[in-house]
């Protein structure tokens, strides 16, 4: 079976820090790290070549030439090859752009059966790159996976959850699948594994070189277009309820039953 | 292919568009202050953020959209309509009556597709809630959900009928099934808009929602594309009284689903224990984070919750930490609650979290009086959260 | 007095730290300023009050436990003060109130966040001219909720201080109140020792003359009293466990942070091998082995019975969940971290380690490596789940007999005598039917072998092998307690380790400072 690992780098952090001092918003310091979410779908790459064998696994990213230290880590954890979409033509990509690069880029290495991404990523935090990219690929997806029950060559049975509670489904592969943090816990790598990770070669293909449609990536390739950003200021005026713990219970519940918060 | 560039003949280096870049890629050349210039690096995503914020006009973003050829036919906003038992889902009404408002903006009409396999009374329920027009697309194999042939159904809409706008819930099967469509009709989505503005000018829907989780908020348009797809979460917007006077026309679009397409197929419904409660119905929440910390006092603000009816849900720390299911958490990765009561235990209040409440009424109780949590809390209990629920659950016995 | 208040049931978690000696007191207070306290301990003076200093309440060595009289909880006095910036030596220094908890500091200091309000123009100056993340405060006792008063009242070290030293390196200045109230200031390089006399000056004028007891304390790393001669009188305090002074405010000198932090896991096929890898990662030149030369910043020791009473534990605790599987058939396990100034030396360091971990017969294929510190985060979970691990059990096991407390000890000895410790330690405790685990700051030859006894029987044999090794450590002329303090936990032991004669040497000294004996009753000397 062929996996495809669909890979992004974010910041470690999503606060946004205020410099005390100046009041603006400080930027240094903040890691760069493989999207949390995408070390679930790494690991389960990894868990699936080592319960079913005969795996190969690809992993794939669409960033700055930086990017490559993130893939260098998913060759450290086990990955047989890791492939980066990087040009300046990529750039400004919304998920729709985004997911089009990285189809295109999918082609250009082979289908595989087996597409897997992390539910979002955590900067951006919109879970439309994995759906977009199975209609660009023209095969089926399933979000949410919280567990791979069983794994044959043509199909997984999976656990998903939904609004209403968890579900079992059956995945026909080729596929798209996009995991929950439930999924697994994602190993470390090994002294080798890093060594192994460091020593690679990542090929760096550029638009030409998937020989994709320019209009179609990047920011020209993007339907949507960020007009504003903006601080939200969320601060609601409070009221303090003071006391000892006792005393406080009482109030409050006082408070709320006449706010009607609650009925008695 | 897209290009940003600092015109350097205009820019006289004042700094203003560094702190307007959400990725730090604004940096400045030159010795001194006459010499300065800005100076883009290769952080730059080219989201533009920067080019309002120049009062010069020194920052150039050129794009070259290939979009939608006959935008002016695409008319109208459409909600889609999501069916679970038979009826519309409630994030259906409150988008209707959020579509309302803007389509008095637009002075355009609001239409609700239905697309389901038995939906009953649905379509004059989703007329009493605003819809104007209503298309009925059913089909016994569209009893369940399934991302394929739904897609099959809305995109051949879509494209017969032409909307310019078109909102869906971004429940667990619309965050599925928008962005398959989306990637269809090679149109722009937006996920999980808080707020939808009218633009009258333009004629364009301006679409804010949170990015860096919840840190910073972003507006954005689809210019060039139609439909302009975006995704709400429920309990974002507050569904309309229901008016049974309203009138609306029925639509009942004929399918011709030759085979069913079976790639991903439902096996069965798990049957769960309680952690298939669905945080989102409940009326009162007792949520509980780090600050609550072992499996002991988890018990306590359970017990606590049971005496007020409450249902119990928790940040994401105890969720990470394995000491609360996931499904109960609470936050821009977990679930969006909108409940009458919050009360928040030992949470500190970051914006991830803050950002899926949006109950009525928040109640605060944290050992920190500098936890970020009292600034969106209404009443404000400094205390020990544990040393509080057991006074509280004495009184709540006692009662 | 208003500031202090009755003792009710609803202060009992005020009665114990994290080892869950149950203490007994009269009242409790909780002062928010340095005033609040002098009047309190001026209050306590007059009616010769008993005065039981918290701070955290996280010690291990039941020293903020209560012995009568008042508690004075220090958790509320928890502002940062204020930043200088030294040019001449291009150091920054921050001031804090002693309830200032290491987490409320790392964070402030990571983020750059920090409440102003209130702060000196010469404060705001200073942090203007630092970046978040720049600079960090390197002490780092395993729980982060520790309090800086109580890190420096104990000396407080961790993983870390292999590299960076314990906390007494990292205080600049102090400010203490005395036992009738008054307050000095002491900074280091400006206030010594001349040979064994000390000098405080006074706030408002005046000064205490002092002598110190004529002995040296240990040599190597000690949470106890500090007597050298001619030394800075800051650390005469440090160590003293709240016993000759209360700790009102402290100056602490911040480094650079590193800009890259890595460690490593590897598990070894025997205790031996284990020990071998550490010389090896100390830089120690041992024959037909390789040389290593890179400085950790700390080395951490688990033996089998530690890992596996994790394993056991990870099946019934959730929060234990994220633990990553354990490779098989290994017989302990040696964490070593670094901390280093740029990401260049990585890749060589590791191609290093590698050989090292091959050459004493480990696997580098089943070394678990972490980069950053979010990555790390997981290897210092897993060496965090040791401890905690044993606290839940010493509560379990508490239920069934009330006596049981934390048997934990925190012994160093000097770098030759590493493994004639560890040997002492397994030997006596493999001779028994207890239950027990070893893990620890191997780095600098500082164990802690755990006893988690079931029994009041078990409970005090493993006291007697706690004297027993008291002993053995004192003939290797090493520490009873490297970095928890002796508290009132260790009291017998550290009768040992001082002997009857300078033990009376000390009490004559502490008369000196509190002629009454309110300060820290039962700490080291009861």
């Amino acid at each position: 079976m062929k996996i495809i690992v669909c890979v992004k780098q974010v910041p470690a952090t999503n606060e946004v820090r205020m410099d005390p001092v100046t009041n603006t918003i400080i930027r240094e310091g903040v890691e760069s790290i493989l999207n949390p979410f995408d070390a679930f779908a790494m690991e389960e790459a990894l868990r699936l070549r080592e319960r079913h064998g005969g795996c190969e696994i690809i992993t794939i990213s669409m960033g700055i030439p930086s990017v490559r230290g993130i893939l260098q880590e998913t060759i450290a954890l086990g990955a047989d090859q890791a492939f980066l979409l990087s040009d300046r033509a990529f750039a400004g990509a919304d998920t729709l752009a985004t997911a089009h690069a990285l189809a295109a880029g999918i082609n250009k290495l082979g289908a595989a059966d087996l597409y897997i991404c992390g539910k979002m990523a955590t900067d951006g935090d919109t879970a439309q790159v994995g759906p977009m990219l199975a209609e660009m690929l023209g095969v089926a997806h399933a979000t949410d996976i919280a567990e791979i029950e069983q794994v044959s060559d043509s199909e997984l049975l999976c656990r998903k959850l939904t609004d209403d509670g968890y579900v079992r489904i059956r995945v026909q592969l080729p596929a798209v699948i996009t995991v929950s943090k439930e999924i697994n816990v994602p190993r470390l790598p090994s002294i080798s594994g890093v060594l192994r990770g460091l020593a690679a070669d990542i090929p760096v293909f550029t638009a030409d070189d998937v020989a994709v449609d320019k209009a179609q990536i990047g920011l020209s390739g993007s339907p949507t277009q960020v007009i504003k950003t903006f601080v939200p200021d969320l601060t609601q005026h409070i009221e303090w309820i003071e006391g000892k713990p006792a005393e406080q219970a009482a109030e409050l519940l006082e408070k709320l039953v006449a706010r009607r918060a609650i009925i008695r | 292919m897209a290009s940003i560039r600092i015109l350097n003949d205009k820019c006289i280096g004042c700094k203003k568009c560094a702190p307007a870049c959400p990725f730090g890629a604004i940096g400045f050349s030159g010795e001194d202050a006459k010499t300065r210039k800005a100076v883009i690096s290769e952080a730059c995503t080219l989201c533009g953020a920067c080019v309002p914020e120049c009062k010069f006009d020194a920052i150039e973003l050129l794009v070259d959209h290939a979009g939608t050829t006959d935008i002016a036919a695409y008319q109208g906003i459409w909600v889609y309509c999501e069916l679970a038992g038979g009826q519309p889902r409630p994030v259906v009404l409150e988008l209707l009556a959020e579509a309302r408002k803007l389509a008095a903006d637009f002075d355009c009409e609001v239409t609700a597709l239905l697309v389901g396999a038995d939906s009953g009374d649905s379509a004059s329920r989703l007329i009493a809630g605003g819809a104007d027009r209503v298309i009925v697309a059913e089909d016994a194999a569209l009893k369940e959900a399934n991302d394929l042939l739904y897609t099959d159904v809305i995109v051949e809409l879509v494209r017969k009928y032409k909307p310019a706008i078109f909102l869906l819930g971004a429940t667990s099967f619309g965050r599925s099934l928008a962005p398959r469509v989306a990637a269809r009709l090679r149109t722009g989505l937006t996920a999980d808009c808080t707020v939808l503005t009218a633009d009258r000018e333009s004629g364009l829907l301006q679409q804010t929602r949170p990015a860096f989780g919840g840190n910073l908020m972003a507006t954005i348009i689809t210019p060039a594309h139609r439909p302009q797809m975006a995704t709400v979460r429920p309990k974002v917007f507050t569904p309309a009284e229901p008016d049974a006077a309203r009138q609306g026309e029925i639509i009942r679009e004929p399918l011709h689903i030759r085979q069913p397409l079976t790639a991903v197929q439902l096996v069965e419904y798990i049957k769960g224990d309680s952690d298939n409660i669905n945080i989102g119905d409940a009326d009162i929440l007792i949520s509980v984070g780090k600050g609550v910390g072992t499996p002991k006092n988890i018990a306590i603000a359970e017990q606590a919750a049971t005496l007020l009816g409450a249902t119990l849900a928790s940040s994401r720390p105890l969720v990470d930490a394995g000491l609360m299911p996931y499904p109960r958490q609470v936050g821009q990765t977990g679930k969006t609650v909108a409940p009458k009561l919050y009360i928040a235990c030992g949470i500190s209040g970051a914006v991830q979290h803050m950002a899926g409440v949006a109950a009525e009424t928040i109640v605060a109780v944290n050992s920190d009086p500098d936890a970020p949590i009292f600034n969106y809390a209404h009443y404000g209990v400094c205390a020990d959260c544990m040393e509080f629920l057991l006074e509280l659950i004495e009184l709540l016995k006692a009662q | 007095m208003e500031l202090i208040r009755e003792f009710t049931e609803e202060y009992s978690d005020y009665l114990h730290d994290e080892s869950r000696t149950m203490g007994h007191a009269e009242s409790i207070a909780f002062p928010k300023n340095e005033q609040e306290l002098v009047e309190i301990v001026r209050y306590c003076a007059t009616h010769k009050t008993p005065v039981n200093v918290q701070g955290g309440l996280t010690g291990l060595a039941g020293g903020a436990s209560p012995q009568g009289g008042l508690a004075l909880n220090l958790s509320r006095m928890n502002k940062i003060l204020g930043m200088r910036y030294d040019e001449a030596a291009n150091r920054f220094f921050v001031r804090v109130q002693p309830g200032v908890l290491l987490s409320q500091l790392r964070k402030a200091l990571e983020n750059k966040a920090f409440d102003i309000q209130g702060w000196s123009q010469d404060s705001i100056d200073a942090l203007s001219r630092i970046k978040a993340g720049q600079l960090f405060f390197s002490p780092d006792p395993t729980e982060p909720t520790a309090s800086i008063g109580g890190m420096a009242a104990c000396n407080a070290s961790g993983a870390r201080s292999f590299l960076y030293g314990a906390t007494r390196r990292h205080v600049q200045a102090l400010r203490v109140v005395l036992a009738d109230g008054s307050l000095s200031e002491l900074r280091r390089g400006t206030h010594r020792a001349v040979g064994r006399d000390i000098v405080l000056p006074l706030e408002g004028g005046g000064e205490r003359r002092l002598r110190m007891p004529d002995f040296a304390t240990p040599a190597v790393k000690d949470a106890g009293y500090y007597f050298h001669d001619d030394m800075d009188t800051v650390d005469l305090f440090m160590g003293s466990q709240g016993t000759l002074a209360i700790i009102s405010e402290l100056e602490l000198a911040l480094i650079d942070a590193p800009k890259l932090m890595w460690g490593a896991t590897a598990f070894m096929p025997s205790d031996e091998a284990a020990l071998t890898y550490v010389r090896l990662l100390r830089g120690e030149k041992l024959p037909g082995l390789p040389v290593f030369e890179h400085k950790p910043a700390s080395l951490e020791f688990f033996n089998k019975h530690a890992l596996t009473m994790i394993l056991k534990q990870k099946e019934i605790t959730p929060a234990f969940a994220q633990l990553q599987e354990l490779p098989a058939d290994y017989c302990s396990a040696v964490y070593v971290e670094f901390n280093d100034a740029d990401s260049e030396s990585f890749a060589p360091v590791l191609r290093e380690l590698r050989n090292v971990v091959e050459a004493v017969g480990g696997d580098p294929d089943k070394t678990w490596v972490a980069k950053g510190t979010r990555e790390l985060e997981k290897l210092l979970f897993f060496r965090h789940t040791v401890p905690e691990t044993i606290d839940l059990i010493v509560e379990q096991n508490k239920k069934n007999e009330p006596c049981i407390t934390l048997l934990s000890t925190d012994m160093a000895v000097s770098d030759q005598y590493m493994e004639k410790l560890f040997a002492i330690y397994r030997g006596d405790l493999e001779q028994t039917d207890l239950h027990w685990v070893i893990f620890g700051h191997v780095g600098e030859n500082h164990f802690h072998p755990n006893i988690l006894a079931r029994t009041k029987d078990e409970y005090e044999q493993g006291h007697r092998i706690f004297e027993k090794w008291a002993k053995d450590v004192h003939d290797m002329n090493g520490s009873i307690s490297a970095e928890h303090g002796a508290g009132k936990i260790k009291t017998r032991l550290a009768r040992i380790m001082y002997g009857e004669e300078n033990l009376q040497k000390i009490k004559e000294f502490k008369r000196q400072l509190d002629p009454d004996f309110i300060l820290g009753p039962g700490n080291i000397l009861s």
